[in-house]
């Protein structure tokens, strides 16, 4: 893969995922579910992983659907703490994009319940879609998102997702019209946030959905204010649309929206950034066969500064840690997230 | 027969007694009501039988295909068979069970098709359930009371005996076992349906557990035995639906279903029956594909009916139902029960209006369906013989064979204008008798 060379140097991260949950008083018959380790894909290569769960009856592991891997257990005993500690080693950055080979394009078209695009959806749109372009909803409604998500009340909103031809043909019509300059800028701005030119994916051919996927992602950035406290894990892109703030959670099921809106098949993405901090959460897109990590929040593609811990149709999918005890406790939880390159 | 029907009331006694009964939620109120039993049986001709047991057999293998398919290769949407909207946006469809492969590759160990004869004699599918249909412990207790009744009877005519379901359904079970014992998993006694778990449970010799019994541990699920011993489950005929099934895994509010069954299913160290995910298939859009799902995997014609279906989806199909308005029936996709039909011609003009409005704003939602004149079954009622609408759920057990279990649930409408049958909405039931020769 010489394409694949030509992007990226590997690098080699060390990372500690850390989370303490404390409950104010004593809960039991505790099962949990954790996912918060890093993928084998293209782009990343586990060298080593150890993880370390307490309290805990019984341990074991498993792989979901999108390939994301977790750990699953229960804790029987009473326990008013619970600890769960990952490190590992993982090459990144060893490809910049991900060969579609799933089978599963299809599904990333369609909307779920947090990324079902609504008036303020369409609102957004029609601001960010420059006039005189070609790019808009088109022909044919998107039935799944009407039949099935489709809030009450607002039945038949005209916020169409379109067949995939339709809308490449539209998205032409976008860059033949105002967009190139547009796109240009992004690439250069782009360029000048994740380092070297070379970041940005230069793949040959088709590169429209890529550039769409840019533009939408700049004026997120732009247009949306990063905002702690606002938003929660059942809080939807139609939202956050009407908010215009949020944290990487909301700002890449914007992305999402905006791109299944148009045809582009989109998926969440979920793990951590290069650095201290928390974990962390973008987007990809399916752009000519490979999906390319979009990241609204730092307004960059993803390169290998990333490590990605799973993937899915939103958030709901990829959440890192599911639990269910009895008892009405009030749980807080600190987590500390590390990654950092090896010298 | 009419000494049967002489011991009616007698039966429907025993029924009450047996606490056949069928639970319904109305107005967040649980009340149980007798499930009214008639005793003029639905007689089949072994003729007629043998037709059915070949199309039922042909469909549900095609269906258990579909399921297979749609849930790895996608053959079936890749070669334009099926639009992927119809898939992905149903509500039955499951993301969770992408690449999961049931226990020997079958989907629908149970399977309920709904049947209705037109006048004509054809007999016309309305619907197929593959999730978790209820209704075969009724004609079978009744029967086991009308032979007590009348034995002549039974005597004297050749009627297939249909007492042998429990078998049937153990051998299902049984088929898909990983190793260890037969479960069957019910909500609790509030269930519309807890007479017919407890009843199958008690004759096919499976253990009736609630979500509680049981518990995963490790790679594996369990329950604890009367004695305190932990014991292995290798099956479980689950009476829950999907999203109830694993808080860990689907709703995480859910207090009935059990935490990790998924993760150890998944692992193959457990068969659920029906597979979770089933839904995709028995979605009522999907219904109509179903014709070409048998010519897509068996190569086939297929051999059952559906009843004339449109989909507002196609433009052509759209310009039939506003035509046609008045003369078919419309049928909301994501509702159940009997609930969301809607006939054309007995809407006021307004809403007929709201309902034109909402198909063209949400057409994959709908299905329309020509109005099937189906045949009245005669029915006692005050001493009376009355003639009223009937439908036929036939029960399709897959266990490597495909077995039609002879007999059915024939349900009908009390009300004497009411094409509506079902259970949940005040109808009662009959015995199905197949004729030998």
């Amino acid at each position: 893969m010489s394409e694949t060379a030509a992007c990226f140097n590997p690098l080699e991260f060390e990372f500690f995922y850390e989370m303490q949950s404390e409950f104010d008083r004593e809960i039991e018959g505790h099962n949990f579910r954790l996912m918060c380790f890093p993928i084998n894909d293209q782009r990343q290569k586990v060298q080593s992983i150890s993880y370390e769960i307490l309290p805990h009856t019984w341990l074991s592991e498993g792989c979901d659907s999108f390939g994301n891997l977790y750990v699953y257990g229960r804790a029987d005993g009473r326990h008013d703490s619970f600890t769960v500690r990952v490190h590992g080693i993982v090459e990144t950055g060893r490809s910049c994009f991900e060969a579609y080979e799933d089978g599963l394009s299809d599904l990333f078209h369609h909307f779920t319940p947090a990324t079902a695009p609504g008036d303020f959806a369409a609102a957004y749109f029609r601001e960010i879609v420059p006039a005189g372009c070609n790019l808009r909803l088109c022909g044919r409604q998107n039935p799944g998102f009407s039949q099935v998500y489709a809030p009450k009340g607002c039945a038949g909103i005209q916020v169409q997702g379109c067949r995939l031809k339709q809308a490449q043909t539209l998205r032409q019509g976008l860059q033949e019209d105002s967009a190139p300059e547009k796109v240009r800028k992004i690439r250069e701005k782009d360029s000048s946030c994740t380092g070297t030119e070379q970041d940005i994916p230069q793949t040959a051919g088709k590169q429209d959905d890529y550039e769409t996927a840019l533009y939408f992602m700049r004026r997120i950035h732009e247009d949306f204010s990063y905002q702690k406290g606002v938003s929660d894990t059942n809080t939807t892109s139609e939202q956050t649309f009407e908010r215009r703030a949020g944290v990487c959670q909301d700002f890449a099921h914007v992305l999402i929206t905006l791109c299944r809106m148009v045809g582009i098949p989109a998926r969440y993405a979920a793990g951590i950034l290069e650095g201290e901090g928390e974990t962390h959460a973008w987007a990809e897109i399916l752009s000519d066969g490979k999906w390319y990590g979009l990241d609204p929040t730092n307004n960059c593609a993803v390169d290998g500064r990333y490590i990605k811990f799973s993937q899915g149709r939103d958030c709901r999918d990829c959440l890192v840690n599911r639990g269910i005890y009895f008892n009405l406790a009030r749980e807080t939880q600190k987590i500390h997230v590390y990654a950092g390159t090896r010298k | 027969m009419y000494d049967i029907c002489r011991e009616a009331d007698a039966i429907n006694e025993q029924l009450a007694r047996y606490g056949v009964k069928f639970g319904i939620y109305k107005n967040n109120e649980f009340k149980e009501q007798l499930f009214p039993f008639d005793a003029i049986p639905r007689v089949i001709t072994a003729e007629e039988f043998a037709y059915l047991e070949k199309g039922l057999q042909q469909r549900v293998t095609a269906l258990n295909c579909f399921l297979a398919d749609v849930y790895s290769d996608k053959k079936i949407i890749k070669d334009g068979v099926i639009p992927p909207e119809f898939v992905y946006s149903s509500s039955g469809y499951l993301a969770e069970c992408e690449g999961v492969k049931p226990t020997k590759g079958i989907a629908s160990h149970i399977s309920g098709i709904d049947l209705v004869q037109s006048r004509d004699g054809t007999w016309y599918i309305l619907e197929d359930n593959l999730r978790v249909p209820s209704g075969a412990s009724y004609p079978l207790i009744a029967r086991d009371l009308c032979r007590r009744a009348s034995p002549m009877v039974f005597r004297e005519r050749k009627i297939a005996d249909n007492r042998n379901y429990a078998v049937l359904l153990k051998k299902t079970m049984d088929y898909v076992n990983t190793g260890g014992d037969n479960v069957i998993l019910t909500p609790g006694r509030y269930n519309a349906a807890f007479f017919e778990h407890s009843y199958l449970a008690e004759k096919t010799g499976a253990v009736l557990v609630t979500g509680n019994d049981l518990f995963v541990e490790n790679d594996r699920l369990y329950y604890l035995d009367y004695q305190g011993e932990k014991r292995q489950v290798g099956a479980v005929y689950r009476r829950i639906s999907d999203e109830y099934l694993d808080p860990m895994n689907f709703l995480p509010e859910s207090l009935i279903g059990v935490p990790h069954l998924y993760d150890v299913y998944r692992k193959g160290n457990v068969a659920i029956l029906n597979a979770p995910g089933n839904g995709v298939a028995d979605d009522k859009g999907i219904y109509y594909f179903v014709p070409k799902m048998v010519k897509y995997y068996l190569g086939e014609d297929c051999i059952t009916h559906n009843a004339p279906t449109y989909l507002p989806y196609y433009e052509q199909d759209m310009k039939y139902v506003l035509d046609k308005f008045d003369e078919i029936v419309i049928k909301d996709v994501a509702e159940a029960g009997g609930y969301g039909v809607v006939f054309g011609n007995k809407l006021t003009k307004q809403e007929k209006e709201d309902m034109i409005a909402l198909i063209k704003a949400q057409p994959r939602r709908f299905i329309a369906q020509d109005v099937i004149d189906f045949i009245d079954l005669d029915i006692m009622e005050n001493g009376e013989r009355v003639p009223r609408k009937a439908d036929l759920r036939a029960f399709v057990l897959s266990a490597g064979d495909v077995m039609v279990w002879k007999s059915g649930l024939t349900r009908f409408s009390r009300n004497p204008d009411s094409f509506i049958v079902n259970s949940s909405q005040g109808g009662g039931f009959k015995d199905t008798w197949v004729l030998l020769h």
